[in-house]
Order: structure tokens, then sequence, then C-alpha cells
């Protein structure tokens, strides 16, 4: 009976008073996760309450899904009755009930059929120990899993997250980030992201929608500009570039595992054979910027032991020339590398030229070093 | 305690709780309009609600004794309704405590509606809750303490309310004589040891009644 909603779609222009204006038009595609990425102020949360019908009734705000429509000039259908599930930053657990009674709020009402399942839930976001806990005993990261627990036990027709991890710890963001990701895999609708943070965002999205100033900046693929110099520029220490590696063997000897990244070899510490789910095999890595150096030739005289061959792609100069982001094309993913304006310089590389890549440090992107 | 003085307690406590029903039945939205809305008339009508707590109450008395009269529109109708005037009957009084007693249900049940975050109705719209629903299953269990305190004062402020129930009820015994009246009429016939019984009385049932709300207060509000 339940019919499968395939897409989402805001076309947004208002003008406040105040000066705050949002001129945009976003496709949430079903299957996919889009991300809305941008600074605090740009508009982001707005356009995620205008689809979900939290925010009043307003002129210039359009909101239609493949089937129906939820809001123009003469229709606006309430909250409760577009079906979808919202994970809030601040969670929104009802203090007046426990975890169970909390997600048995969820149950009774039901988006629509489905056979989605309290125990399947409760194992899948590793909350079978705290159930009959009472909210205010949770920690921070177990309220966050909780309350995405409690939208996916709703059966949500699509999904839309404000900022889920933003008021969360390092530690905490890294935990629940793979437990998003899988979501992903099992759940096909539309599945909308929002967050300031752009590891989240790369990590996680399919589609990134760039928000500035109430409008979008940029849109495409993670992978045409998740990776993108324009992006990461903004990001300063921050700008690291995701990559995707599958799992090789382990070096029980050296305790390293080798992973294959594009037909050459990455080796990250520790026994990884056994990954945390959701991915068994693809391991996502990000490699931070400011940890890869660029040689012309191989140097073996190195400790480093992750070096890489590729090829110039772009090269983004700071304002004063004191430094450089660069991407270098391996296979068909990008490392990105922040080198000093005088190392520009020496090195006299061009777009096009062939380099190696130093990696002083692998992460994988769902650890957090103690 | 004579007689006379028993059917005034029962009197007594009929009409608060009926009165403290009858607020529950329309000072509860009243109180969640005033909690929510973003509509102008708010600042007429707060004042209008809280009114009963600065006037006199012989001044509210005077006004429902000229409405209540055949003459008037509301004394009137209630005739072509009922068939008998409405002025010195128990029905007056309820219609008078109900007004009176107002601010003291409305007030704390607004103040713990306003204290429930927004966000928690947002979430439980996005669950699938109607407005109704969240109401009942969101915000009356969060203002479950507002609620007691509602009650609690709107009973007892309609158990010791006197000058409007003299104005509109006047001092029939069966009908319309309360426990305050009562207590004044021993007084004015010197009958002090009746007196003593009903003000001693009134005295124990206030001070008990506001222990289990101070008491609730203090149980609930950690949570």
């Amino acid at each position: 009976m339940a019919i499968k909603m395939k897409h989402i779609e805001a076309i947004v222009k208002v003008q406040r008073a105040s000066g705050f204006s949002l001129d945009l038009d976003i496709k949430i595609q079903h299957g996919d996760i889009t991300a809305l990425y941008g600074p605090s102020g740009s508009g982001k949360s707005s356009v995620l309450r205008m689809i979900a019908g939290l925010e009043p009734k307003m002129p210039g705000v359009k909101v239609k899904t493949d089937a129906e429509t939820w809001a123009d000039s003469h229709v606006f259908v309430p909250t409760h009755k577009r079906g979808i599930g919202f994970v809030f930053q601040q969670t929104q657990l009802f203090p007046h009930l426990n975890v169970l009674g909390n997600l048995q709020y969820a149950l009774q009402r039901k988006h629509q059929q489905s056979d989605i399942e309290l125990a399947q839930v409760k194992q899948w976001l590793g909350i079978d120990a705290i159930i009959n806990k009472p909210i205010d005993e949770l920690s921070g990261g177990e309220l966050q899993r909780v309350s995405i627990a409690r939208v996916l036990l709703n059966s949500p027709r699509a999904l839309l997250m404000d900022e889920p991890l933003g008021a969360l710890d390092q530690r905490a963001r890294m935990r629940i980030l793979p437990y998003i990701d899988h979501l992903h895999d099992r759940l096909d609708f539309p599945f909308l992201y929002v967050s300031h943070a752009i590891d989240e965002v790369t990590y996680l999205a399919d589609q990134i929608y760039l928000l500035e100033d109430g409008r979008i900046h940029q849109s495409g693929t993670t992978f045409e500009i998740g990776n993108s110099l324009e992006m990461n520029a903004r990001e300063g220490d921050a700008a690291a570039a995701t990559i995707r590696c599958s799992m090789g063997s382990f070096d029980e000897q050296f305790n390293l595992t080798k992973l294959n990244f594009e037909g050459q070899s990455i080796y990250v510490t520790g026994d990884r054979r056994v990954v945390r789910e959701p991915d068994q095999n693809i391991l996502k890595l990000r490699i931070p910027a400011r940890d890869v150096s660029l040689t012309l030739g191989r140097n073996a005289n190195t400790s480093i032991l992750n070096i890489l061959q590729g090829t110039i792609d772009q090269i983004h100069q700071n304002s004063d020339g004191t430094s450089a982001l660069v991407r270098i094309k391996v296979g068909e993913q990008f490392i990105l590398s922040r080198i000093t304006g005088k190392s520009l310089t020496n090195l006299q590389i061009n777009t096009g030229s062939d380099v190696f890549i130093q990696i002083k440090s692998v992460g994988l992107l769902t650890e957090y070093d103690d | 305690m004579n007689d006379g003085d028993l059917t005034s307690l029962l009197i007594t406590a009929q009409l608060a709780s009926i009165t403290t029903i009858i607020l529950a039945l329309i000072g509860t939205p009243l109180a969640w309009w005033l909690a929510r809305t973003s509509n102008p008339i708010r600042v007429l009508v707060e004042p209008i609600v809280a009114l009963p707590i600065v006037l006199p109450p012989t001044v509210l008395g005077f006004y429902f004794l000229m409405a209540f009269s055949p003459d008037n529109f509301l004394g009137n109708l209630w005739i072509l309704l009922t068939g008998s005037p409405l002025a010195f009957t128990f029905s007056a009084l309820v219609i008078g405590s109900v007004f009176y007693s107002l601010p003291f249900y409305v007030q704390p049940l607004q103040v713990a509606f306003e204290n429930v975050e927004q966000g928690l109705l947002d979430a439980a719209a996005t669950l699938g809750a109607s407005n109704l629903d969240s109401f009942f299953s969101v915000i009356v269990p969060l203002s479950r303490r507002g609620f007691v305190v509602a009650a609690c004062l709107a009973f007892a402020h309609t158990v010791g309310e006197f000058g409007i129930v003299l104005m509109i009820g006047g001092n029939i015994p069966g009908e319309t004589r309360v426990l305050s009246i009562a207590l004044f009429d021993h007084v004015e016939s010197l009958q002090y040891q009746n007196a003593h019984i009903l003000a001693g009385g009134l005295m124990i049932f206030s001070f008990l009644l506001l222990s289990v709300v101070y008491s609730l207060n203090r149980k609930w509000q950690s949570r």
C-alpha cells in the first residue's frame, strides 16, 4: 500500500525585513544522502524546517514531493501529515518518558506500514542496555542514538537531520557517524542531512549543496565538490580529503593493515580486518591536507610509510601567497596537500605534473585517537 | 456543627467542585491559548482574566447582579431557557465563581504550558502527533504540576469567596448559603462557638490543601 517517496523539492524565495533572505532550489532524491552544508547563519536549518512544515506558512515557500504538494501559495500540509522523520540537534526526547517510552511513542504513530521492529533497531543503534533508563541519565551520544532509533521506528517516508552531531564531542560524533551511514545502506528514501562540519558531510553525503547567505553557492556529488579546493580552502587546518579504500591484508610482524587504494597501497596501524559495521569491505579514510607533503622523486630514505604516486590536478594559493592547497589525482580519487608558498615555488609544480605524495598520518574516519 | 452548617458545608463543597470542573474545561484551553498565541488580542484577554485578583469582589458581584436581572440579556436568556430567574440561585453562584476563580486556575497553568519547550512539540508533530494528540501525550504529562496547583488554588479560592457570593447569591439556606456566609451570620448573631468551628475548619482545610500543593511542587521540582 505504502507508496515510496521518490524525491522532495524545495523552492524557496523569501526576503525578510531583517535583511535575511533565502533564494534556492534543492532536490532530495531517494537512495542518496543529500547534504546541505554551510556556515551557521547561512539558512540551512530554516530550509530544513520549511520542508518539515515547522516554520509557519509563508509566501515564497514551495515544497513538493513527486506525488504531493506540501506547501505553496494555496496549500499547507501540517507537519504531522507529511510523514517525515526529523532528527534534531537537541534530540528533543520526551523527558516524561524513558527510552522505551520514547520509542513506543514513535511506534504507536507510524507514518506508514512497515516491518521495522524494535529489536532490530535496538540492535542497530546499540541501545539495548539503556532501554529502561530515564532520559536525563543518558550521555550526549546515547541521547542522539535513541533519537535516531525513535525516528526509524516511526517509519518515516523521508528523513531530515538537523546538525544531529552538533552537540556532541568529537569522540561521540565519530561513534555515531557509522550508524547514520549504516541507515543509508538499508533505507531507501529521500534523506537530507544538514551540517556545518565538512568531515561529516564528505563522509556521509552523496550529493552536496553548499549554502552561503541563503543561496546555493555550489552543488554536485561529493566526489566532485567534497574534495574540491574551493570547499576545503575555507576550512584551514580542517581541510582534508576523504578517500575510499578496500581491505587488504594484515602484517602481524609490524602490526599493519594494508589497504588497497586505486591500485596502490596504504598502511594503517593495527588489525583493521575486523571493522565495525556498516561496511565490512570499504573503509573511508580522511587524510588531513596538513599531513600530506609532496616530492618530485621517490624518496627511499624516509621514515614515511605511505607514499603514493599521483598527478597535480589543481592548485589554490591563498591570497598572500604564503601557502597553497594542492589537489592531486590518484586514479579516480583525490588527495589534498597543504604546502607553503616557498615549497610551491621550489618544486615548480603545475597542473599535470607527476608527484609523489607522502602521507604522515592516516586515520580511519570513524576513529578518534585518545 | 449544626445541621444548617452541615448543609452549608455540602453546598460549599459542591460549588467548589463544580467550579473547578468547569474551569478545567474552559480554563485549560484558555491557558493554552494564552501560552502560545501571538494574536494581539492577548493583551486584552490577559488583564480581563486577571481582574478578579485586584477588584473588590463586590464590584464583580454588582455587575453580575445587574447581568442576572431579568431585564438584561443574560438574565432574560436564563428565564427563557429554564423558566426561572437566575439571581440568588446556586447556578448564579457557579457562574460568579468561575469568573472569580479564573485567574487562580489559568495563571499557574499558563506558566506550566509556557515552560513546555516548543522543540518537544515540533518533535511530536514530526512523529505524527496531531495538535490534540500532542496536547494529551506531551503537554499534559509535562504540565501535571501546573494542573494540580491550578485545580487546588481554584478549589480553595472558591471555598474562600465571600463578597461576590453575598452579592449574587443572597443568603438562602440550602441553596446559596456557603460556609463563609454562615460564618458571617454566626458572628453577626454573636454565636462565637459556631463561628470558631467554621473559621477553624476553613483554616485547617486551606492549610492542608496548600501543603499538598507545596509538597508536590518540591517533589516534582527535580524533574
